[in-house]
């Protein structure tokens, strides 16, 4: 059976229409299982893309794609708290996605749901701990190797592992707006202007080297994460899904250079056609070998 | 407060006692390394992997630097030439004599003495890391560094003025001369 | 002990007397491995200077409190395990932990042993806090930096843990525990491996202009000859965005918080906690007993005024910020 293709939900602060056009756009893709939507990085933007996210998400299963929310990976204010107690405690809640342990004690017991990478899930006790409650699949965290992935594998079996194989890797969360400061305001008086960096904005070291980039409260990488092990490694891992996390880029040329991958391991190829995609920074791919993730990408 | 002609004198003196008095420095600081070891055996095994590795002390206003070397059973002082280009130190800590002193001595702050740009570290940070904390484990003092009194009476009182007197003029921006 | 506990850190046995000779109700610590969050090399304790640690705090009236901090590695439980079996049998007060393993693993060996969440564990919500009371029994929070005070008061307020803020030393930028910048740099990080910047990937160069350090090989700030610098911890380097060079993410500044202590108690914070295991006996020595004469005044109905510039040469980069405790920090 081939690895399943994901997407993530997406990260940046986009117009309402350019969601609106990125997600019919996404319905039409074959190779796309599910998609995740939702607002992940900063509270304050939620009311901003609700209702056309509610929007994407009947367009996307009219399509036949299974949509799931994911969750806040900071709940900090008294209204991220009340958007995740509104959204865990619904009747009949959709497939959730949690990124934040508090949104874990809120859920109702046994409800199942999706561990997101931004939970600190690093070893099979706690992941079975999860799987106790509920989970019924798992994000791995970025920093993970595809050797302590697989270890939680063999600890729970029967739990799914979606493996972050696309995008600049989210690195960090703050209590702090660095978008903000960068425009000289704050979280509170923001206007929005992480709505200016739709892949995030690049950040250089004092020496030029493009390094990180900015995105609200979180910080990414500058480069692009991709896979540096083959299909049948993934699989052996326990691996049975790869999300890809929007970017700008040509989404629909990411995902056929996927779904190509994952039938003929030819990872040269894909290296080739991510490149050819005008992708915001460099590939790399060293967390799943253990090693710095801003290791760049080479062929095997 | 020392009128600089004073200053430049005790500078002198002391690097006139180090070198003239190399063996017995040499043994005074091996002693030290000594009574630093027994009272806490554990100390310099915490250099780990360092344990072995030549470190070079480097007081940047003398004329003699530092070739420190230690182990879990014990450790070594040698004085060296600074002249020649020292090869296989897995660190080397440069600055003022006071200053090292004062940050082996565990009344400094390592991090304040070093990121105030008082010391130089060059090589292998892990390996200056692991030191500092074996030392500062050890519960060094500057009295164990210089003072058996048996072997140098009048050393220490000497040392401790002059320690002070730099500490002061540290404290109120000033920077005394060095000599060489 | 006076009405707020004070929390000192120790970062060898000698610094652990000295926090307690200088008035630390508690000392926190870590062994010597990853299971902590400073494994530098040379730090820490071993199981024989634990119990000994121990033996010598109980018998001054003080505490302390082991910190098993780190996520546990996929294959490698044991260790943590081990370490907890340690801190039990040594006679800890109390294991810090942030993994929802580790955690698990204490109970497991003892049912009563006292848990306090780590700062790693990024509770700052009263549901995250009521999730591993409930599930832990944890008896005390170690509360985010970045809270600021009223934030800490309204927490208290609704939940049933105890809660421990930090109130001197440096600051974590980004939500402690939820922070990957080192591994995209280096390989390792706080969650991977105990320590953030690691050592071994720090290198400084001299040049004309200044002294650069750099993490495996990348630029993180460049200081002019005889100017303060700081370790450099990734996200405390100065970055463009937009062409200009600043500390983006933040000044390399130190917290102290000595101003806002009667706040704090009055939001009702049971202990203060002061960080730096890797500083030094001199360092926990001087803030110990700045802090202690600081809760003792407070206690006499005094202002703690003449005791909060004792340590301003302590801090990092040589300045200090009251950090995200005055709100506009954000």
């Amino acid at each position: 059976m081939s690895l399943e293709i994901t997407l993530g939900p997406l990260l940046f602060n986009w117009a309402p229409e350019d969601i609106t056009g990125f997600y019919e756009r996404m319905s039409r893709e074959p190779l796309v299982r599910r998609v995740y939507l939702g607002e992940v990085v900063c509270g304050k933007r939620e009311p901003l893309a609700a209702a056309t996210l509610l929007a994407a998400a009947d367009v996307l299963r009219e399509a036949g794609k299974e949509v799931v929310w994911s969750t806040l990976g900071l709940i900090a204010t008294p209204r991220d708290r009340r958007l995740l107690q509104g959204i865990t405690q619904q009747d009949e809640p959709p497939l959730l996605e949690l990124n934040d342990i508090a949104a874990l004690s809120l859920l109702p017991a046994g409800r199942s749901f999706v561990a997101g990478p931004l939970l600190n899930i690093y070893n099979g006790s706690a992941a079975r701990f999860l799987v106790d409650r509920g989970c019924e699949r798992l994000c791995p965290n970025i920093e993970l190797s595809l050797a302590a992935i697989g270890e939680i594998h063999r600890a729970c079996p029967d739990l799914q592992i979606e493996l972050f194989g696309f995008g600049r890797l989210p690195l960090a969360l703050s209590a702090r707006c660095h978008h903000a400061r960068q425009a000289g305001l704050s979280k509170d008086t923001c206007r929005f202007v992480c709505d200016r960096d739709p892949d995030g904005q690049a950040v250089a070291t004092i020496e030029g080297e493009p390094f990180l980039s900015i995105n609200g409260i979180q910080t990414l990488s500058h480069g692009v994460h991709t896979l540096s092990a083959s299909p049948d490694d993934l699989q052996a891992a326990g691996v049975g899904a790869v999300r890809l996390s929007p970017h700008l880029c040509d989404m629909s040329a990411v995902i056929a250079a996927y779904g190509r991958y994952f039938e003929t391991g030819n990872r040269e190829r894909l290296l080739a056609q991510l490149r050819a995609c005008d992708l915001p920074g460099p590939l790399v791919d060293g967390y799943l070998e253990g090693a710095a993730g801003m290791r760049l990408a080479a062929a095997l | 407060m020392m009128h600089p002609a004073e200053e430049r004198l005790s500078a002198r003196v002391l690097t006139d006692l180090a070198l003239a008095l190399r063996p017995p420095v040499e043994l005074l600081l091996n002693h030290a390394i000594k009574r630093a070891w027994r009272r806490s055996a554990n100390a310099f095994g915490r250099l780990g992997p360092y344990q072995g590795r030549h470190y070079l002390i480097d007081p940047v206003d003398l004329p003699v630097a530092f070739a420190l070397t230690l182990t879990k059973d014990g450790g070594t002082v040698k004085l060296v030439r600074r002249t020649r280009r020292p090869v296989g130190y897995v660190a080397e800590i440069a600055g003022d004599f006071v200053d090292l002193l004062a940050l082996f001595d565990g009344s400094a702050d390592a991090d304040a003495t070093f990121f105030a740009g008082e010391l130089t570290v060059t090589g292998e940070t892990g390996a200056v890391l692991a030191l500092h904390n074996a030392l500062e484990a050890a519960d060094l003092r500057l009295a164990d560094l210089l003072a058996p009194a048996a072997l140098a009476p009048g050393l220490d009182p000497v040392l401790q003025r002059i320690v002070e007197w730099r500490r002061a003029a540290k404290r109120t921006g000033g920077k005394p001369h060095g000599v060489h | 002990m006076g009405s707020i506990e004070l929390v000192c850190p120790a970062g060898s046995p000698a610094m652990l007397e000295a926090a307690i000779e200088a008035g630390a109700d508690s000392v926190y610590c870590g062994l010597r491995d990853e299971t902590n969050a400073r494994n530098f090399p040379g730090l820490n304790f071993d199981a024989e200077e634990l119990a000994r640690a121990v033996d010598f705090a109980h018998r001054r009236g003080a505490k302390v409190l082991v910190a098993i901090n780190t996520f546990a590695r996929a294959g490698g439980e044991d260790r943590w395990r081990a370490s907890a079996k340690t801190a039990i049998g040594a006679g800890a007060d109390a294991i810090i932990a942030a993994d929802l393993a580790v955690l698990a693993h204490v109970r497991d060996l003892s049912p009563t042993m006292r848990l306090h969440l780590s700062v790693q564990a990024a509770a700052n919500t009263p549901e995250a806090i009521r999730f591993y009371v409930e599930t832990f029994g944890v008896r005390r929070v170690v509360v985010p930096r970045v809270m600021s005070a009223p934030e800490i008061a309204e927490l208290i307020k609704e939940s049933s843990a105890e809660v421990e803020a930090f109130v001197f030393g440096g600051l974590c930028v980004m939500t402690e525990g939820r922070c990957a910048l080192s591994s995209y740099v280096s390989g390792q990080s706080p969650n991977l491996s105990g320590v953030c910047s690691p050592p071994e990937a720090v290198s400084f160069e001299r040049t004309a202009e200044g002294m650069v350090s750099r993490l495996s090989g990348l630029a993180l700030d460049k200081t002019p000859s005889g100017a303060t610098a700081g370790y450099p911890t990734l996200c405390k380097g100065r970055f463009a965005a937009d062409g200009e060079a600043a500390y983006l993410f933040e000044e390399p500044t130190s917290l102290n918080a000595m101003g806002l202590l009667a706040r704090l108690g009055e939001a009702g914070v049971t202990a203060v906690k002061i960080e730096g295991r890797q500083r030094g006996k001199a360092y926990v020595a001087r803030v110990t007993h700045a802090f202690r004469k600081a809760i003792d005044a407070l206690d006499r109905g005094e202002s703690t005024a003449p005791y909060e510039h004792m340590l301003t040469d302590l801090a990092e980069g040589g300045r200090e910020t009251q950090g995200a405790y005055n709100k506009r920090w954000r």
